[in-house]
């Protein structure tokens, strides 16, 4: 197993630097394509030419191969892995450090994540066994709907709808009936810094909401196929009980595709909360890359997706790993 | 887009006036007298903001939220009254000159900064050149580029490293040399961010101070800035100035989307939405009820039809398809009423401002058509027309094109691309065909929507050039004062409003609401929404 992991952690490296040098990439050709994105800051009115050189040196955004359409800038690749290898991840354009941006927004997405995937994974895995263990009755078509609805409604359609439905319909009314204030917070319109949990169950439920949907169809089809499986037979015919049979034995196997799910699903959900963090005003990650796409803040994008891509793969290293604990078949030595 | 604050001359608007006035001229006066009001003391509120992008220095900051924060904690030197359209100082007690180039600024004697320093000359002459030095690459330093010496501090290496321009003359006087004459110095100056003094404190440690600025305002920052969280503003009891401060504590709650906002209004969570959302803005109007502001904030759309493309050569043909675009209607039924057609250049609240001042901006299809056949129409009878897919714009050009279409029986292709490329494309003089024009004032002198647009000023994207109008704002500059700079810089407006290289299409309107707990809330284009005159009843 020490090996195993070793080996997978080597090959963190290429991919890392590979991510790092296609977005170094694009954002060379963004800026040679588009042009400098300082322009943009004073909007109409275009700025003495001393203070645009000024400010695009301080940016670093002045090499001469932004100029060349299609030229890598290897040396500017190389001067920021340098600085990446010594911590500095650069400065935004309010001259803010992007370790203290990633370091205000990170703790308040992972909090966002943790809510939606506790929730996708309990609430999912739940209703997956009862649509499994009764295939194509009541319950189950129940589910089998309910899921559907939610895969297919947009995540800024649903997020738009339970905001105004939790918060300012339930929030007002629990107000006005003398609510605790814990309880208010969490059918708040928006994010609380006060109530940093409370607040954030709610966008946490619509996140998790599409991957819940998902993860009950998956444990469904999933626990069906194994039902039939000729050891879960046998296991029936020494007499084990229902429970135990469907407990331990079925679901144990059938909740292998399921975990491989959650754990992309873990870098997916901590990158792809844009949509929800902005609705519910969370100053997480997710608006902080959003925020920095629309301004052409491309240090941060570069900085935030390579982080995020180590957080893919420390993900899906879990989830290998984990197959084994499930799995006794699987061995990795 | 654009960070670029808007600063719009004041004109504090009642809200019942308001909500009653729905058309709006020159004149969009309600009148609001805080002095008047028994206003309620105590309490506190909170409003939406966006994040700034920085408090310090200063001269940083080139955005209304920034600039919201800047004025409610520091006393400005001088402001524009609403009504008067006087100048009404702050933190100045006069600023003068016999020539319009050398400025003396007497300054309030006693007035301190939170932390107890005192507001003298020198806290003034240490800010503006920490503005102007050009290796410190604020953004709105370049407002002091009128100053005597001001080039000698850019550059990598710069010759010095203090504006030659400005003296100390003593702890109360400063005096400022020009390196030309400019009768709308003083309106300048009204513009905060580029003007407002230093604490030592500050000057040793602009760091610290970014997150904790030390101001001068009847308002303090008791607690650093809760970065894309809240600023919270709170009453500071040692305050020397005029400046009015009717509630306790203010906080400003960062929004990335102002949608949000406003459901949190509705929930009741917020007090003040600034700027409501397009989308929102008909159920905001039916649920806030006479808590809404529906107020000018200044902002200009122009149509630019540029030099270097030939068939806009014959001014006729300019003529005509500004006279075929029907403002009004795009205005109210395109815009939803967030928008006045312009016949000016200047914008309503600035002085020199006129409702007729543009003739070819009558619609006018007949008198469009006939000039359009007499110029002999346009080559390949198609126009472009040239804007930035980022900012909602495809609904009104659309309906320009239209219109040019049923008037004229022209051909029109809408031509966008993202806001930083569309940006550059005009600065190298490359739009393909007639572009949108953008103004967000700077400070309320009509020199500043005249000569950087049609002069040689930074956004002349139409390359406009004319001796005439050159010679008068020149003439204007060197008025011996604010107002007589005025009626010739109406003038100059004539000149270019004949040649109609740009045709003025709308001035631009912001929207508020609030909560029923509160009172006398008003719009100062030049400081936003004035928080301290609000009172806190419920």
């Amino acid at each position: 197993m020490g090996r195993y992991i070793a080996r997978r952690l080597l090959q963190f490296v290429p991919v890392l630097f590979g991510t790092m040098f296609l977005l170094h990439y694009m954002q060379s050709l963004s800026v040679q394509i588009n042009g400098n994105p300082v322009r943009a800051l004073f909007g109409d009115r275009q700025p003495p030419p001393e203070t645009l050189a000024a400010i695009t040196r301080a940016f670093s955004l002045d090499d001469p191969c932004l100029n060349q359409t299609g030229n890598p800038c290897v040396g500017l690749f190389v001067d920021r892995i340098i600085n990446y290898s010594q911590g500095d991840f650069g400065i935004d354009f309010n001259e803010r450090a992007i370790t203290a941006l990633i370091a205000d927004a990170a703790p308040i997405t992972i909090r966002l994540t943790l809510i939606a995937v506790l929730f996708e994974a309990v609430v999912g895995i739940l209703a997956g066994v009862l649509a499994g263990i009764r295939k194509d009755g009541v319950t189950d078509n129940l589910i089998r709907i309910t899921t559907t609805l939610v895969i297919s409604v947009p995540v800024f359609v649903l997020g738009v709808l339970v905001q105004i439905l939790s918060g300012v319909y339930i929030g007002v009314w629990l107000e006005d009936n003398g609510a605790p204030e814990w309880l208010s917070a969490m059918f708040s319109v928006s994010y609380q810094a006060d109530h940093p949990w409370a607040s954030l169950v709610i966008p946490g439920v619509v996140l998790g909401a599409f991957s819940l949907g998902f993860i009950a169809r998956l444990t469904r089809t999933s626990l069906i196929e194994t039902l039939r499986a000729d050891y879960v037979r046998t296991a029936r015919a020494k007499g084990l009980g229902r429970r135990r049979v469907v407990g331990v034995h079925a679901l144990r196997n059938s909740l292998i595709p399921v975990i491989t799910y959650i754990g992309i699903d873990l870098g997916a959900l901590m990158g792809g909360a844009i949509v929800t963090e902005g609705i519910f005003n969370v100053p997480g990650i997710g608006g902080l890359v959003f925020g920095a796409v629309a301004r052409g803040e491309t240090p941060i994008v570069i900085a935030v997706v390579t982080l995020l891509t180590l957080v893919f793969l420390l993900a899906s290293l879990l989830v290998d790993v984990l197959y084994a604990v499930l799995d006794p078949r699987i061995r990795y030595d | 887009m654009g960070r670029r604050t808007s600063l719009r001359l004041g004109v504090s608007v009642a809200a019942i006036a308001m909500v009653a006035t729905a058309c709006s001229g020159s004149d969009d006066g309600g009148s609001s007298d805080s002095e008047g009001d028994s206003a309620a003391t105590g309490g506190s509120f909170t409003l939406s903001g966006s994040e700034p992008e920085k408090l310090a220095p200063a001269a940083d900051c080139y955005s209304a939220d920034c600039s919201q924060i800047l004025s409610t904690i520091f006393t400005s030197l001088v402001s524009v009254d609403a009504e008067t359209q006087e100048l009404e100082y702050g933190a100045a007690e006069s600023i003068d000159s016999p020539d319009a180039k050398v400025w003396t600024v007497k300054l309030r004697p006693g007035m301190k900064f939170h932390n107890g320093e005192p507001v003298d000359a020198e806290s003034y002459v240490r800010a503006w050149n920490y503005y102007a030095y050009g290796p410190n690459t604020t953004q709105v330093g370049f407002f002091l580029s009128p100053v005597q010496g001001y080039d000698d501090l850019q550059g990598k290496q710069p010759k010095a490293k203090e504006l030659s321009g400005v003296k100390v003359v003593d702890d109360t006087t400063i005096e400022i040399t020009l390196d030309e004459a400019f009768s709308q110095w003083p309106l300048i100056m009204s513009y905060a961010p580029a003007f407002i003094p230093m604490a030592q404190e500050c000057f040793d440690d602009v760091q610290a101070c970014n997150e904790q600025p030390i101001g001068t305002g009847p308002y303090q920052m008791s607690e650093p800035w809760q970065h894309n969280e809240s600023v919270t503003m709170e009453k500071w009891e040692d305050y020397e100035g005029d400046d009015p401060a009717n509630a306790d504590s203010i906080e400003m709650l960062m929004y990335a989307d102002l949608k949000t906002a406003f459901r949190d209004w509705q929930a009741g969570n917020l007090d003040i939405v600034d700027g409501v959302d397009p989308s929102q803005v008909e159920q905001a109007q039916a649920e806030a009820g006479e808590r809404w502001l529906s107020v000018d904030d200044g902002s200009y759309t122009g149509l630019g039809f540029p030099t270097y493309i030939d068939m806009f050569d014959d001014v006729r043909i300019r003529r005509a398809l500004s006279m075929a675009i029907d403002r009004e209607t795009i205005a109210d039924r395109i815009l939803m009423g967030q928008s006045t057609p312009a016949m000016d250049y200047i914008a309503p609240f600035v002085p020199g401002s006129r409702d007729d001042a543009c003739e070819y901006c009558v619609y006018d299809p007949e008198e469009a058509k006939r000039l359009f056949d007499e110029a002999g129409g346009i080559p390949g009878n198609t126009v472009t027309i040239f804007f930035n897919n980022d900012g909602g714009h495809e609904g009104w050009t659309q309906a320009v094109g239209e219109g040019w279409k049923n008037v004229l029986g022209l051909d029109y292709e809408l031509a966008s691309i993202p806001f930083t490329p569309w940006l550059n494309t005009l600065d190298e003089g490359k739009s393909p065909g007639a572009y949108r024009q953008s103004w967000i004032p700077d400070y309320p002198s009509p020199e500043n929507y005249l000569d950087p647009m049609y002069g040689e000023g930074s956004a002349n994207y139409s390359r406009y050039q004319s001796d005439e109008f050159l010679r008068l704002i020149a003439e204007a500059d060197a008025a011996p004062s604010i107002e007589e700079g005025i009626p010739i810089y109406q003038e100059a407006a004539d000149v270019a409003l004949e040649d109609l290289q740009v045709a003025p299409l709308f001035f631009g309107k912001t929207e508020i609401v609030y909560s029923e707990r509160l009172d006398n809330v008003n719009y100062d284009p030049l400081q936003q929404i004035l928080l301290g005159e609000i009172s806190v009843t419920g």
